[in-house]
């Protein structure tokens, strides 16, 4: 590994010790829940983690949009890496939800409508993998995955107005809502603390896998050339 | 719901951000050490000039 290589990581596994530092602030730092207990503390990693997996959407339509105008494959590999990291986020947040949900609703799953839109968005991102890796590179693939990476961002305004729109068991917005947040200023500030230090360490995990991507694609195309040669 | 089940299901809950989001930073390492593996038998006079950042 070279020197960037290795300061690359460093910087990474300095933003999970921010991780680290706030999940301890939101588990042992701030006040317990009235009506649910302790259980409640699952948000700080429950919420943080769906908001991450909805932002990936955006990444990864941004990168769609960039792949069909231009020619360079940078915006497919940032599209690429989104939905890795899109995938392992949706999978944390409806794990994370259900072993919240067991508790409080008394049942692990349920067909609900905001459940079920965000299980369609873990099946999208896995599709999008799927469909990268079994098409050849090229211009094919390229169109592919960005009319696929556009499909999957519309799911995300579909799973946040999923509680407004359908009755589900899922609670509807305690943050974003009418007449402003529900939830006490001491834990809204922990949550917050949580988004920042998930949004930073995702946005550095991004970046190793798409340096990663740009490396393999070089040497696939250096080991082309030698065999040609 | 007995409440000191939940300490046990917030531990499952955290392991499993620790497991999954650990589990990428992991391969995410161990690829970049593949790759660099690879680069130095293909070009091997390149060596640490070589910059792949985007």
């Amino acid at each position: 590994m070279t020197n960037t290589d290795k300061k690359q990581f460093s910087i990474v596994s300095i933003l999970a010790l921010g991780v680290a530092i706030t999940w301890y602030i939101g588990l042992a730092l701030t006040p317990t829940d009235q009506a649910m207990g302790e259980i409640y503390r699952v948000i700080y990693f429950h919420v943080p983690c769906a908001i991450t997996a909805f932002a990936l959407a955006y990444v990864l339509f941004f990168a769609s949009i960039l792949s069909f105008r231009k020619s360079s494959n940078q915006s497919v590999y940032w599209g690429r890496a989104a939905a890795e990291l899109g995938f392992v986020f949706t999978v944390l947040t409806l794990a994370t939800g259900s072993i919240w949900g067991y508790p409080t609703w008394g049942v692990w799953w349920t067909w609900d409508a905001r459940i079920t839109t965000t299980f369609l968005l873990a099946l999208l991102y896995a599709g999008y993998i799927l469909l990268y890796n079994g098409l050849p590179r090229g211009s094919k693939r390229t169109k592919a995955c960005a009319i696929l990476g556009i499909l999957i961002a519309v799911d995300v305004p579909i799973i946040y107005k999923s509680v407004t729109w359908w009755r589900t068991l899922h609670q509807p917005p305690s943050i974003l809502r009418e007449g402003g947040s529900s939830m006490d200023p001491e834990m809204l500030q922990a949550l917050l603390l949580n988004f920042g230090s998930i949004f930073l360490l995702t946005g550095g995990l991004l970046y190793l896998r798409v340096v990663n991507l740009n490396l393999a694609s070089k040497l696939e195309a250096e080991s082309y050339n030698a065999m040609e040669s | 719901m007995n409440p000191s089940n939940h300490s046990l299901f917030l531990f499952i809950s955290y392991g499993l951000g620790v497991l999954l989001m650990g589990g990428f930073f992991t391969w995410t390492v161990l690829d970049r050490k593949r790759l660099r593996r690879l680069e130095a038998v293909l070009s091997p006079n390149k060596g640490e000039t070589n910059d792949t950042s985007t």
